[in-house]
């Protein structure tokens, strides 16, 4: 966002929606063979693929300024409570920009970027912050000490730090107090062959997610053929989710 | 992760693992169980001495290299060993999690941001890891 746009926060409409048909759908998946009784402990080949580098296109130009779907997916999914007060966590939030000149306005949503050379895990004193072999940028808050460097190294503003105790988290999200954390890129639904809750919510198709490397994908064909703004490019971060219509 | 114990706690440990064996009276509480559910991943002897290594093994894997849907996946547990009564592994002081821990001094905080409620997967018709 440069100087010649202004950004201001867009309240969040909510709205309840039941997740449990989706849930139902993994029911199957988290089977153990019966009668399995010996663990040898092995290091087990996970979804987190080197060859992939999972990315995201925002196109502004499909986003309506009056929808906040993906934001209340994102809420939803992850277990994050209504945001009434700055200090309370988003891990995506619509944003509207507008030209000061021409007064043109957009409104997108905007989240971590998952940026390949992220400032976050640069600074990270624990190494909690890492980027996983797909390029997904996440806090192992095992081993976060909540100091919060993060959240003042990120130059778009995607870290947060979790102040209140969490007793609503969803059992496939943990989270809680004296953290940092971010978009997730939903790792628990795309390590499972799903996309992001975002994603899947838009009803505008506003939000393509893909794997970067595949010159086949959705979204790296979208990418040829429109010239997708990078944030700050000048600061070199590389990141993962480009942006359209800005 | 701020988890802390007393020194000493191996000692504790083969104290409690050897009163429960021997199912001593003045031993410390048993913690329900409800095989209906289902087998353990491994042999109860082998779960009270190492649930814990196998769950911090088991939690780099899931958050490093993804591996997902796992034989330790910490939903499992809950779902297996929740109460029927608080529907929690670590709601009351009799709930799974809490009495040998309590017994043997241990201190966790993985219920600080893991949910130990398995109302919702049961919801979910996850009950019992089926
Ligand atoms: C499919 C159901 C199931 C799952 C999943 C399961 N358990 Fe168990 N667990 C059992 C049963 C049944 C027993 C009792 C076994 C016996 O007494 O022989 C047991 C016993 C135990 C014991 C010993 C309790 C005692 O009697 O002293 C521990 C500790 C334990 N489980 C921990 C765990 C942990 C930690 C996990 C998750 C990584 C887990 N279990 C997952 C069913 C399950
Ligand atoms: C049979 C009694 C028993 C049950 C049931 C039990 N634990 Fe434990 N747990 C212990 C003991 C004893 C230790 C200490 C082991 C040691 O230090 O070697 C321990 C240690 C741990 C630790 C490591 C703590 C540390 O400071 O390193 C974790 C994590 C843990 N338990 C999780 C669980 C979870 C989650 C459950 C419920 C699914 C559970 N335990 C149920 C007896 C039990
Ligand atoms: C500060 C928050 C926090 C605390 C405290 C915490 N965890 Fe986690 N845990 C997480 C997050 C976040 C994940 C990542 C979930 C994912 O990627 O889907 C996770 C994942 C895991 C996983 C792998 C995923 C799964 O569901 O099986 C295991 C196993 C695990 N944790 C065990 C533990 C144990 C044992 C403790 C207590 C000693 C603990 N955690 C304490 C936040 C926490």
């Amino acid at each position: 966002m440069n100087a010649t746009v202004q950004e201001r926060e867009q309240p969040l409409n909510r709205e309840r929606r039941s997740w449990l048909s989706h849930f139902a759908a993994l029911a199957g998946a988290a089977m153990v063979a019966p009668g399995v009784h010996l663990l040898a402990i092995t290091s087990a080949e996970g979804a987190a693929d080197a060859k992939k580098r999972w990315g995201m296109l925002i196109d502004a130009t499909r986003c309506d300024p009056h929808c906040a779907r993906c934001v209340i997916a994102c809420h939803e999914e992850n277990g994050l409570p209504t945001p009434t007060r700055a200090s309370d966590v988003r891990w995506i939030r619509k944003v509207a920009l507008r030209e000061k000149r021409s007064g043109r306005e957009v409104s997108l949503p905007v989240m971590c970027l998952h940026c390949a050379n992220p400032p976050c895990r640069d600074v990270c004193p624990t190494g909690a912050t890492f980027k996983r072999k797909d390029g997904v940028v996440l806090v192992d808050r095992h081993i976060c000490i909540g100091c919060r460097y993060c959240v003042m190294a990120c130059p778009y503003k995607a870290r947060n730090f979790v102040y209140a105790p969490v007793r609503e988290q969803r059992n496939e999200v943990p989270r809680g107090a004296g953290c940092a954390e971010g978009c997730t890129l939903c790792v628990h639904r795309i390590d499972r062959g799903r996309l992001p809750a975002c994603v899947e919510q838009c009803p505008n198709r506003a939000l393509i997610f893909g794997d970067l490397n595949d010159p086949s994908s959705e979204l790296v064909q979208r990418l040829q053929s429109i010239s997708a703004t990078i944030l700050r490019a000048d600061l070199r971060l590389d990141p993962a989710v480009r942006i359209h219509g800005v | 992760m701020s988890a802390r114990f007393v020194a000493g706690r191996r000692w504790f440990l083969a104290a409690a693992a050897a009163a429960m064996v021997s199912g001593a009276a003045a031993g410390p509480p048993r913690p329900q169980v409800y095989p209906e559910r289902g087998p353990c991943l491994a042999e109860a002897e082998q779960m009270r001495r190492e649930h814990h290594v196998l769950l911090k093994h088991q939690r780099r894997e899931s958050v490093r290299e993804g591996v997902r849907d796992a034989k330790v996946d910490f939903n499992r547990c809950v779902a297996c060993h929740a109460s029927p009564v608080t529907q929690s592994v670590a709601a009351a002081s009799s709930d799974f999690c809490v009495g040998c821990h309590a017994y043997a001094a241990v201190r966790v905080d993985c219920f600080n941001c893991h949910q130990p409620s398995a109302a919702a997967l049961m919801a979910q018709g996850r009950g019992g890891a089926r």
